[in-house]
């Protein structure tokens, strides 16, 4: 009966011995057409004069973008902007998720409950979350405002997304949004430690932070690696975020690199240097990238 | 057991406490939304505002539901985040098995490529995209959305996928394959059905990120006839007459399925995305 179908179908064996083949070429296409040719078509870009209005015979000018883009007051603005909003979102959210977590996994009751409730800011679409942020922030009837006003901390109504700190502002939401997602991560690597580590650690008369540095760290190292990687690419290169809320401003001083991108490419309409300013990103997250790779060995067959 | 009797009383009472507050500053944000967005036009703009709304009014959602296209954008929305799930789980579990299973050449660059396609940001590859979409004429069409949105689904999808196929013995495959079974029969009748949580969660978020995307759909889509509820919900905030209470009718339509959904999946959403750092 084999032997018989063997015969009949061999184009169709063929196929099918070589099915897993067939199967990745159209995620191969969206990969090459979708991913890779845009980015070389970026770098490309980057090194030449294209804007808006000289679409056609962009002309090869090597770094010249970059040299510019040095010069710019803003370009620097921005990458501080950029540093300070990933390293000051992401530790937070690091700190908090990993306090959350852990008084997550220590309580006796109602886990279920607080695991629901403190996962909600992650269920807020980025825009939802920006006007919701807005609305509570707003300088004649947020609720935020009236709060510290009572409270004594402010002496007027303060219009917080246009400060000249707002990055801090967008950061203070940001680190809202991220926590939960924090939070889950940690507490999934708090469950896989045996509980007879921390016995033994008692045994030994061992203090929380020792507890902390041979038990607990050693132990949720990879996975706090892994998110940690993640969610710094991530963050580095949110646009949603500062854009819905102060949107760069006052004038270009909570303005990171992507909403520079952006404003180059869609406001000052120069195509080339906003591609330059895609390739310093992409230098960030090929940084990144390296270093997950190397730190955790994770992806493809490595995996095992 | 000697642990939890070590932190009697008042560890747990702290815990309790900082617990508690944490919880109070995630939820609140979800209620005063809410909270707000029921209150009449003179109580929205009062100061001092009330904790609980005083009058209680669903003109907001009836106005956003008249006078804007909310309804549009609606159906927009639906179209592009069902297109994108339908095409990405298909692409992405097909591309999982070609990763995972049979013994291929060049299978672990792959998955190496997916995942660094999952972490390229969305922000690099729009100017690209832009021009792209420009050229073949879909600027300011669903395909020209959907499109891109495929460029964040599908690598993600097909990772989370792959890592839950890893998790599943060959033993079932060999002997079916012994039998005489084609490998496409193995593929649809025993890794699909295996794989079919993995394949639901990963829908779910597909979905849930194609509903939520926006500056892919703010810059592809130009008119309202293509717009989807984010892009809509900002060209709302920028217009002249901006009007909180409908901002807030709108942002509640759009939050609370969001919420609902994302509450119920979020536990294997996480291990989703950490896929390969927790073993066990």
């Amino acid at each position: 009966m084999v032997k018989n179908r063997q015969k009949k179908f061999s184009l169709g064996q063929y196929l099918d011995k070589n099915l897993g083949y067939i199967f990745l070429i159209p995620g191969i296409l969206c990969l090459l057409l979708l991913v890779a040719f845009p980015v070389l078509v970026t770098i490309w870009q980057s090194m030449t004069n294209l804007t808006f209005l000289r679409k056609s015979n962009p002309k090869f000018v090597g770094l010249e973008n970059f040299r510019y883009l040095f010069k710019q007051q803003e370009t620097l603005v921005g990458l501080k902007n950029s540093i300070i909003w990933t390293v000051l979102s992401v530790s937070l959210q690091l700190f908090l998720g990993f306090l959350f977590a852990q008084l997550l996994h220590r309580i006796t009751r109602g886990k279920g409950f607080f695991r629901t409730a403190l996962i909600i800011p992650w269920t807020f679409p980025a825009i939802v979350m920006a006007y919701t942020w807005r609305w509570m922030l707003d300088p004649a009837y947020g609720i935020i405002n009236q709060l510290l006003y009572n409270l004594g901390i402010i002496k007027q109504y303060t219009a917080w997304f246009s400060l000249k700190g707002s990055l801090f502002v967008a950061i203070i939401m940001n680190v809202w949004f991220g926590v939960p997602f924090m939070v889950m991560a940690i507490y999934a690597g708090f469950k896989t430690i045996p509980d007879e580590y921390y016995e033994v650690a008692k045994i030994e008369g061992t203090n929380y932070f020792q507890e902390l540095k041979y038990v607990t760290i050693p132990c949720l190292k990879r996975i706090i690696g892994i998110i940690l990687v993640l969610r710094t690419i991530w963050v580095f290169n949110n646009f949603d975020f500062i854009y819905l809320t102060t949107a760069g401003g006052p004038g270009y001083m909570s303005q990171t690199l992507p909403i520079y991108s952006y404003k180059m490419m869609w406001k000052n309409t120069h195509t080339a240097r906003a591609s330059a300013i895609s390739v310093i990103l992409l230098i960030f997250v090929a940084i990144f990238v390296v270093l997950y790779f190397k730190l955790f060995r994770v992806g493809g067959e490595a995996d095992e | 057991m000697n642990r939890k009797k070590v932190f009697v009383n008042i560890p747990q009472l702290l815990y309790y406490t900082i617990l508690l507050i944490g919880t109070v500053v995630a939820v609140f944000p979800l209620y005063w939304v809410l909270a707000s967005s029921v209150r009449v036009y003179q109580e929205l703009y009062t100061v001092p505002a009330s904790f609980f709304p005083k009058s209680f009014t669903l003109r907001n959602y009836i106005n956003v539901l008249t006078y804007t296209r909310f309804t549009q954008f609606f159906s927009n929305s639906i179209i592009v985040s069902v297109a994108t799930t339908v095409i990405t789980v298909a692409i992405g579990c097909m591309a999982a098995y070609g990763i995972t299973r049979p013994k291929l050449r060049g299978k672990g660059l792959i998955g190496k490529a997916v995942l660094v396609a999952y972490m390229f940001p969305p922000v690099i590859l729009i100017i690209p995209l832009f021009q792209i979409i420009a050229k073949i004429g879909l600027s300011n069409t669903t395909q020209g959305i959907i499109l891109t949105y495929i460029t964040f689904s599908f690598p993600f999808c097909t990772w989370m996928l792959t890592s839950y196929i890893k998790t599943i013995p060959t033993s079932i495959e060999e002997s079916a394959s012994i039998d005489g079974a084609l490998n496409i029969q193995i593929f649809f009748k025993i890794i699909i059905p295996l794989i079919k949580p993995a394949l639901a969660t990963s829908a779910i978020f597909t979905f849930i990120n194609a509903w939520n995307e926006f500056l892919y759909s703010f810059v592809i889509a130009t008119s309202d006839t293509v717009r989807t509820l984010p892009a809509g919900l900002y060209a709302l905030m920028t217009a002249e007459l901006m009007d909180w209470g409908m901002n807030l009718g709108w942002i509640s339509m759009m939050l609370i399925p969001s919420t609902v959904v994302f509450s119920l999946i979020s536990k294997n959403i996480v291990g989703g995305l950490t896929a390969g750092a927790v073993k066990g």
